[in-house]
């Protein structure tokens, strides 16, 4: 016994408190078996007990989750381990009178781990992971850190059955997915379309946001896709050139993505298509895709501004901000040309590029045939006022929008402005199938965020910084080190601008991303060792800031990073209190 | 019943690695690890107020306390 620490008993007490909190949870296993743990005995104590017997012919088991894939939606897997594991240090479980000496762990009942989610069962899908069949030249899983090159896993038909089992749309539940940070490619799933019939069954709803390289989209697939409709398809399109995309992609078949587009249509299978504009395609060769993909009628066409990690490549591969520029320019260039939304990602460098970025609530695109469509809307309206509410922010615009959507709202009336000139649009939406036309479906309205077929205009709002100013005054700090992106820096600045500080300083600061390196800027994808190193050298080169304020985007809902690394961290490591800003992510 | 019908078991490994003790007292690193798991995933709070521990004591011992996070790593 320990005369100051732990004694013996309170070791004890502890040891027992924590076997059973665990054991009802899990069910430990040696050589995959389960095993009744009934009590323990202390390693550094003396016992006799025989080792425990296991059955080697014991039946095929599931394979063993990494815990740490569950970091993201369930990282309390990872600390059962890690309880268990210190338990495990100090003492002999023991079952009747056989020592046990367990190798792993097992839920015992999943219902127990339901997760808070939507009701969409494309989310159920996205669990699955899979090889995709291509391998494009760009791909982002060349280029990741270490810490993100999880091994390869692939999901069984009976694990992804049993999502479906536990997947509950009314009470909006579902088991923990799996996530990872390597790519999954739903489609070549070899049991897709028995889990999607599975799905089905269960929902009527529409699953949303099925990502696809297209390859196994050929005439009898889309066929059987479409016989479990309503769902919603996002196409890695990236040139509609077969020899191009073969190339970039590494494809042996690129007619069959191709011929896909009007095959969905036929189908009447909304879908959108996303081009990764890597700088060796051409950039003739993008307008065209766009032009292919324009003519399929897409929900939109997502534009990705590449960058690359230094792992991807140590030399920086392409200047950043002049490549952004000129595919900006392209998009700009090439919009009124066609219907469907075309949407660079991320889309606040577009507005830092036409260098008026602003606050003002405007339209970034419209879904063809869409309710907005049809009442006249179009890219770059602002918008004035919605049922004589007057909008004030952007953010204003869209919790409005969000609140019509959700009380169901059928009749807008909105004052728009286009080149100066007010306008009064009345948005009319209609719950009847005939009165939708393609590619605006019923099922439409879930995709993506958008409003009656609008694509509005997110980002930076003035409010922001004034609950800052007020965070800032109620807590006593003259000095306030705000730790932002590249891309939400300007607004920030300009929000400074036109607000009363009251004597707070507010210095905007971008972090480098040492984490990823390379030429990557979008702050969703720093880490907290990154926010540490940038105030430590912020403190080095002047005076100390009395708060810093860093974004919630990089961090999952259980606040860790992509380092698995807790918010918290930064404020213990450098001193400094540390305000966390709620931030939307740049890429939703 | 059909081979698939049999719910898929979520089974994890244990491989024994704990992590490098950062106590040199195999009780007090027990506790040490409990907490920085436990900590990892909750927020402990007083009357309303989050409470933001990095260290702890025993109860028997207010001289002598222990850190909670090994930060070694966090170096620029």
């Amino acid at each position: 016994m320990t005369d100051k620490g732990l004694s013996r008993t309170a070791q004890i007490d502890l040891l027992s408190r924590t076997l059973e909190g665990l054991l009802n949870v899990i069910a430990f296993e040696v050589k995959g078996a389960p095993v009744h743990v009934d009590g323990f005995c202390l390693r550094d104590g003396e016992h006799r007990f025989p080792p425990l017997e296991v059955d080697d012919d014991s039946p095929v088991l599931d394979p063993y989750y990494p815990p740490h894939y569950f970091r993201a939606n369930e990282p309390r897997f990872e600390m059962i381990r890690d309880i268990a594991g210190t338990l495990l240090e100090q003492v002999i479980l023991v079952q009747g009178e056989r020592a046990v000496h367990p190798d792993g762990f097992r839920l015992k009942n999943l219902s127990h781990w339901l997760i808070d989610g939507e009701d969409d069962p494309g989310a159920v899908l996205n669990s699955i992971s899979w090889a995709c069949k291509v391998k494009c030249i760009f791909c982002y899983e060349r280029g990741n850190p270490p810490e993100l090159n999880f091994p390869p896993y692939k999901t069984t038909l009976r694990e992804i059955l049993t999502s479906v089992r536990y997947f509950d749309p009314v009470e909006k539940k579902r088991l923990p997915i799996p996530s990872r940070y390597d790519n999954n490619e739903i489609l070549t799933f070899p049991g897709i379309l028995e889990v999607i019939r599975a799905l089905r069954k269960k929902t009527d709803a529409p699953m949303i946001n099925i990502s696809t390289s297209g390859t196994m989209l050929d005439e009898p697939f889309i066929r059987q896709l479409a016989e479990n409709k309503p769902l919603l398809l996002s196409i890695s399109l990236n040139s509609a050139d077969p020899g191009v995309r073969a190339s970039i992609m590494k494809e042996k078949h690129p007619e069959i993505p191709l011929r896909s587009l009007p095959l969905l249509k036929q189908y009447r299978i909304p879908f959108a298509a996303s081009i990764v504009a890597w700088p060796t395609i051409p950039l003739t060769d993008i307008e065209n895709t766009v032009a292919y993909a324009d003519q399929h009628d897409p929900l939109q066409i997502r534009i990705c501004l590449p960058g690359h990690t230094s792992r991807f490549s140590q030399k920086i591969l392409f200047d950043l901000e002049d490549y952004w520029g000129r595919l900006i320019d392209l998009i700009d260039s090439i919009r009124d040309k066609h219907d469907t939304p075309i949407i660079p990602l991320p889309y606040t460098y577009e507005e830092i590029r036409q260098g008026h970025f602003s606050f003002v609530p405007g339209v970034g695109g419209v879904i063809k045939n869409s309710p907005a469509w049809k009442a006249g809307v179009r890219y770059g309206d602002e918008i004035l006022s919605v049922n004589n509410v007057p909008i004030r922010s952007r953010r204003f615009l869209q919790a409005l929008m969000d609140r019509l959507k959700k009380e169901g709202t059928k009749t807008l009336w909105m004052q728009t402005r286009r080149k100066g000139k007010e306008e009064e649009r009345i948005i009319r939406y209609s719950e009847e199938t005939f009165d939708h036309q393609y590619p605006y479906l019923p099922e439409t309205r879930h995709f993506d965020v958008n409003y009656y077929g609008m694509y509005l205009y997110d980002g930076f709002d003035p409010a922001d910084v004034i609950r800052l100013r007020d965070m800032a005054l109620a807590r006593g700090a003259g000095h306030v080190l705000v730790l932002t992106s590249w891309m939400i820096k300007p607004y920030l600045e300009l929000a400074l601008q036109h607000i009363d500080t009251q004597g707070v300083r507010f210095v905007p600061h971008v972090p480098e991303n040492i984490f990823m390196g390379g030429n990557i800027v979008v702050g969703d994808l720093l880490t907290a060792k990154d926010f540490i190193r940038a105030i430590r050298e912020y403190c080095r080169e002047g005076e100390k800031p009395d708060l810093a304020v860093a974004p919630t985007s990089p961090f999952s809902s259980w606040l860790r990073d992509m380092r698995n690394d807790h918010f918290l961290k930064i404020e213990r490591i450098t001193g400094i209190p540390l305000y966390f800003m709620e931030t939307p992510k740049l890429w939703s | 019943m059909k081979k698939h019908d049999k719910e898929f078991v979520y089974r994890f490994k244990l491989d024994g690695k704990t992590g490098r003790p950062l106590i040199d007292d195999p009780p007090a690193e027990m506790v040490r690890k409990q907490l920085e798991a436990l900590l990892k995933i909750v927020v402990l709070s007083e009357g309303g107020r989050e409470l933001k521990p990095d260290r702890f004591r025993f109860m028997n011992n207010p001289l002598k306390d222990f850190p909670i996070f090994d930060d070694t790593d966090s170096d620029t």
